[in-house]
């Protein structure tokens, strides 16, 4: 029989380097998961991507077990890398750092197309380009 | 005392991305997602005001370009704590292996079914017992000789491996951990178990810095990562007399095959024993004299 879910947490966290620190010990320990345990998998299983920030789902169970998966690297990130930057803009509106194509775009969409909450590959193509726009990102 | 910050704001699907991604780019340590309110965490050590502030602009920003409309963000202060309170009343005492059961500290036990057993308050530290590389090391080290012996932990985490090593007979035992909120629960784990005379030196340090009061030991413990493991086996190996062991842990199965062949090229030790448990795997090596 399949276990009883408590809850899903939904994190970003650096890779490699998961600690009992916010925010994985208030969100675990609340759920009355072994902190430890958790970073120690997590730690083991994103060891070879230090540096990035790692999308993940924990599904608590009733008996307090878990299991997690990682994700791809936010479409952010993708965007920055895309556009050759370092960082996106503080003021979006007023300060455009950076431009992508369409191309690109649509190739992040596809990247992430399991990850965002779309229909089909326009709606995700849609998203994307939202995240470009609010990152101060041009889509020509 | 160190603490935190944390803010939380809503964001919607076209912002949320833009929005996580530039808390990160102001220094926060991470974030949890709650449908569409995103809990973002600051040390207490960054400029929580000017934080504030740029973050500000920036939602304004986004609004302007009608993006976004959002309540302001709320921010307030968290006080560092034993985050695992809520986990620790679920810890109970378990048979880890054939000689060692584990029990909080805090929990009676009054028939042991094993030969040993060790009394741990983890705190923020790893090694409860509980995860399966830590079993793993146990089930190893009961399969070595250890009475007599010199024994080295490398990232002792609780210190429940060193504490096992000396119920096992060692002579001596030496433990160290990047982490000093971790040799401090190991301190008390010692003494809780062992007494004042417990005859473990507790450090806090890094494998390619530490200064340790025996220059060969003849049983190293390293229950780290693949990568962590790989990245000190030069040191690992000054550390032990020939013919010594190594027992390695916290080793996923999938990576086991990358690390055997890792080893084969240093050259410098001999894959003597494996274990597995779930997903993980342990390796007992003798170094070659």
């Amino acid at each position: 029989m399949a276990k009883k879910v408590l809850s899903t947490i939904k994190l970003q966290i650096p890779a490699g380097s998961a600690n009992p620190s916010p925010p994985v010990g208030p969100a675990l320990g609340q759920a009355g998961v072994n902190i430890m345990e958790f970073c120690k998998a997590f730690n083991a299983k994103t060891q070879d991507k230090q540096g990035l920030i790692i999308p993940v789902v924990i599904t608590v169970y009733a008996d307090r077990s878990f299991t997690f998966i990682t994700k791809s690297p936010p479409a952010a990130v993708l965007l920055k890398k895309a556009a050759g930057l370092e960082k996106g803009s503080g003021e979006p509106n007023r300060d455009k750092v950076g431009t992508v194509n369409r191309e690109q775009v649509k190739e992040i969409a596809e990247a992430k197309m399991q990850d965002l909450n779309a229909n089909d590959i326009e709606a995700a193509m849609l998203m994307i380009e939202g995240t470009a726009r609010s990152m101060g990102i041009l889509v020509e | 005392m160190p603490g935190w910050f944390e803010i939380r704001l809503n964001a919607n699907s076209e912002t949320m991305g833009a929005v996580t991604n530039f808390l990160f780019e102001l220094g926060c340590a991470g974030c949890e997602e709650n449908g569409n309110e995103i809990v973002a965490y600051f040390a207490a050590s960054l400029d929580r005001k000017k934080t504030e502030f740029q973050l500000q602009r920036f939602l304004a920003d986004l609004e302007q370009m009608a993006l976004l409309v959002t309540n302001a963000p709320i921010s307030k202060e968290i006080p560092d704590q034993d985050w695992n309170a809520e986990w620790k009343k679920h810890f109970k005492p378990t048979v880890i292996s054939q000689r060692f059961t584990v029990k909080p500290t805090w929990e009676p036990l009054a028939r042991p079914r094993t030969e040993f057993v060790l009394e741990i308050d983890p705190k923020q530290a790893f090694g409860t017992g509980s995860h399966a590389t830590t079993a793993l090391m146990l089930q190893c080290i009961e399969k070595v000789t250890v009475a007599g012996k010199s024994v080295l932990d490398v990232g002792t985490g609780t210190g429940i491996l060193a504490i096992a090593a000396r119920m096992l007979g060692a002579e001596s035992v030496a433990a160290f951990d990047n982490d000093p909120v971790a040799i401090e629960a190991a301190e008390e784990n010692v003494c809780q178990n062992l007494g004042a005379e417990h005859g473990i030196t507790l450090l806090v340090a890094e494998p390619d810095q530490v200064t340790l009061p025996e220059r060969a030991y003849d049983l190293v413990l390293a229950n780290l990562t693949k990568n962590v493991i790989l990245c000190y086996l030069d040191q690992f190996s000054g550390f032990m007399a020939d013919s010594a062991r190594l027992i390695l842990s916290g080793i996923l199965i999938e990576e086991l095959l990358a690390l055997k062949q890792s080893l084969a090229t240093h050259g410098v030790f001999a894959i003597k024993q494996e274990a597995h448990r779930e997903e993980w795997a342990a390796l007992v090596l003798q170094k070659r004299a």
